[in-house]
């Protein structure tokens, strides 16, 4: 027997001493011993430990264009979560999903935002969060959400199927969280109204599919609204459904119709801020100070329906 | 002399919490007399031609000045530098610009909803020569929520009766400094602010500045930001335990605080800076909405738009010290105040 037949068999006899893991966003089955769902990019650590648990998992997806603010409201509410706020408290379930935490929280208090998202999905921080509320410690909720890329989000949109998790995590989500930047959608004309239309009607397709009566029946389940980046926009802050509705109106006439379990809100997470200029000429917004509002109220919402 | 003690308004050690709560809610949920108001124009040194006020008004001028101000004796301040490559240190920054600060009172406390509502009774939004002529015509719009001029979040000219001892808030920069110019004194410059909130660590020397008045660690028991769990403005004389040594209150927490100067970063060495869509002025201390402890600091730097009215910013103001009127009795002043 030579060198590599031995190899080859040493490492059919390793994989065989494996248990396959079925992966909790897809359902693939993958070796235990790699890292990753071959299919979705998901890490087999978040199917392991929701395996140990024994319970239902439920997504939750947190979505929305490149630059939204998804990142920084995924580690805000990790973090307003691990300390408890309006009697629901949440804990990571690993330590990838304290990785996201980590990382935002380091950032915005040196007063940076945290780095881009990257687009490939192998690059994506999973959070697998336990969430309770404190007065009914047996209602919980574990909530599963990748931190999308906004352009892969963008590109699955367009091109539907390139993404097999977000596809897969959307189907499987009882809640979605579709981030908005208000600031965007005050200053920039009706791209945000364009790009909000196709990522609900995405979500409706998939939520609605094999549905034979899919058009006489809005979609029950929740999709809160987050219109982030509020304490510039002084007027999506004060009256959320009212500002949407004003300047999305493509949006607002498609929620109307195809969703009967929507919310909007508003969130900031910065004080004030400022834009970093090197001599160099590049350009770099600065949150100069941190008072979080309205991180936890969409999924308070969630947990209550 | 014990200058600190001496202008010290500490409540009787011999009371409970709840007495001392108590005698702290009456002192300050009191709406002063208008006349109250003005002791530092009473006080102030008269120009040429002006007349000097009499004995009796100006030992009634001393007497309030006592219960709502305290000295801050002169001395240096080590601010943190503000230019891009040191912004994310935080309050751990390198202190690069000493400043010396002159005597000067400060108030105790931040001004409340119940003296601010004197300054919108006496017509305070109409008084022309309170405000800078740049900004006359945004006054107009220095409305609160039923359109009334006032503080944004009042109805109809009016806090609501609960809040009345809490600090204003939902004012901008311009109607802080109009009320400062009102009351006969002004905003509080940063170096000021500071040298009010910082005090030499006992051990360390005078050179050693406290990151918090009582001293280096963060204590969310002596203050209203995030980690209080509080979410909203508390009264302005709560949290006594927070207090500086000389009496006053609040400074980190409940709300950041506007001071006189503008926001302004320096540019590096390399010709980096940090630009801004308005003109932001020195805010300090924090609020109860301040998610880190490291931005809720006496040596924290950050700024805020002028016009900027939002719920968790207020002020408090300062008198020079040389700028005011010797006490009449300056021995009656001190024993009244403390002294024995």
């Amino acid at each position: 027997m030579n060198a590599s037949t031995e190899q080859v068999i040493q490492t059919i006899q390793f994989l065989d001493g494996n248990a396959k893991v079925k992966c909790v966003c897809c359902d693939r089955e993958s070796f235990d011993n790699n890292g990753y769902c071959g299919q979705c990019q998901a890490p087999l650590d978040l199917s392991r430990t929701a395996e140990k648990r024994g319970v239902p998992v439920n997504f939750v997806s947190v979505l929305g264009a490149s630059g939204a603010g998804k990142t920084v409201f995924i580690g805000m509410l990790l973090d307003i979560l691990s300390k408890g706020c309006h009697g629901i408290q949440g804990l990571p379930n690993n330590a990838f999903s304290v990785a996201i935490q980590q990382q935002t929280i380091n950032a915005l208090e040196g007063r940076r935002f945290p780095e881009k998202t990257a687009s490939e999905a192998e690059g994506w921080q999973w959070v697998h969060c336990e969430v309770t509320a404190e007065k009914k410690r047996r209602n919980y909720l574990d909530v599963i959400t990748p931190d999308f890329a906004g352009e892969a989000i963008a590109t699955e949109l367009e091109h539907p199927g390139t993404y097999t998790a977000i596809r897969e995590v959307i189907r499987r989500s009882r809640a979605v969280l579709m981030l908005i930047d208000s600031i965007s959608v005050r200053d920039t004309g009706r791209d945000e109204d364009f790009f909000a239309m196709k990522l609900a009607s995405y979500i409706y397709n998939l939520r609605t599919e094999g549905n034979s009566t899919r058009k006489a029946k809005p979609e029950k389940f929740p999709l809160g609204i987050v219109l982030t980046k509020s304490d510039e926009c002084h007027e999506a802050m004060v009256d959320p459904e009212q500002f949407a509705s004003d300047n999305m109106p493509g949006f607002g006439k498609f929620l109307s119709r195809n969703f009967a379990n929507y919310r909007f809100f508003a969130s900031s997470v910065v004080g004030s801020s400022a834009t970093f200029a090197d001599h160099r000429g590049f350009f770099m917004p600065v949150p100069l100070h941190v008072e979080p509002m309205g991180i936890t109220e969409p999924l308070e919402w969630i947990v209550n329906h | 002399m014990n200058l600190i003690s001496r202008f010290r308004r500490k409540p009787d050690d011999r009371l409970n919490s709840k007495q001392r709560d108590e005698v702290n809610e009456v002192a300050v949920a009191k709406i002063p007399a208008t006349e109250e108001l003005h002791y530092c124009r009473v006080l102030q040194i008269p120009c040429e031609g002006q007349i000097v006020p009499d004995e009796a008004a100006i030992t009634a001028g001393w007497k309030m000045l006592g219960e709502q101000m305290t000295l801050v004796p002169e001395g240096e301040v080590s601010l943190i530098a503000t230019d891009p490559g040191t912004l994310d240190t935080g309050s751990h920054g390198i202190p690069t610009e000493i400043e010396w600060v002159q005597s000067l009172y400060f108030d105790r406390c931040c001004v409340s909803n119940a003296e601010f509502e004197q300054f919108v009774a006496e017509g305070g939004y109409a008084q022309e020569h309170l405000w800078p002529p740049e900004i006359l015509a945004h006054v107009l719009q220095f409305v609160d929520l039923s359109g009334c001029a006032g503080p944004r979040f009042w109805k109809n000219g009016q806090p609501e009766s609960s809040v009345l001892d809490h600090p204003v808030t939902g004012i901008c920069w311009y109607e802080a400094n109009a009320y400062a110019h009102w009351r006969g004194k002004r905003l509080p410059t940063p170096a000021e602010w500071q040298r009010a909130a910082t005090w030499a660590a006992g051990q360390s020397g005078p050179s050693v500045q406290t990151r918090y008045p009582w001293g280096d660690s963060y204590d969310p028991t002596r203050c209203n930001t995030w980690n209080s769990g509080i979410k909203s403005t508390m009264p302005v004389s709560d949290y006594y335990s927070g207090c500086t040594p000389n009496g006053v209150y609040q400074l980190i927490g409940n709300v950041w605080e506007w001071t006189a100067a503008l926001y302004e970063s320096e540019v590096s060495a390399e010709g980096d800076r940090l630009l801004t869509d308005v003109p932001l002025a020195e805010i300090r201390g924090g609020a109860f909405d301040t998610y880190f402890a490291s931005q809720a600091t006496s040596q924290f730097r950050t700024g805020q738009n002028l016009l900027h009215r939002g719920r968790n910013l207020g002020f408090r103001c300062v008198v020079d010290a040389d700028q005011l009127l010797p006490p009449t009795d300056p021995y009656a002043f001190l024993e009244e105040n403390g002294e024995p």
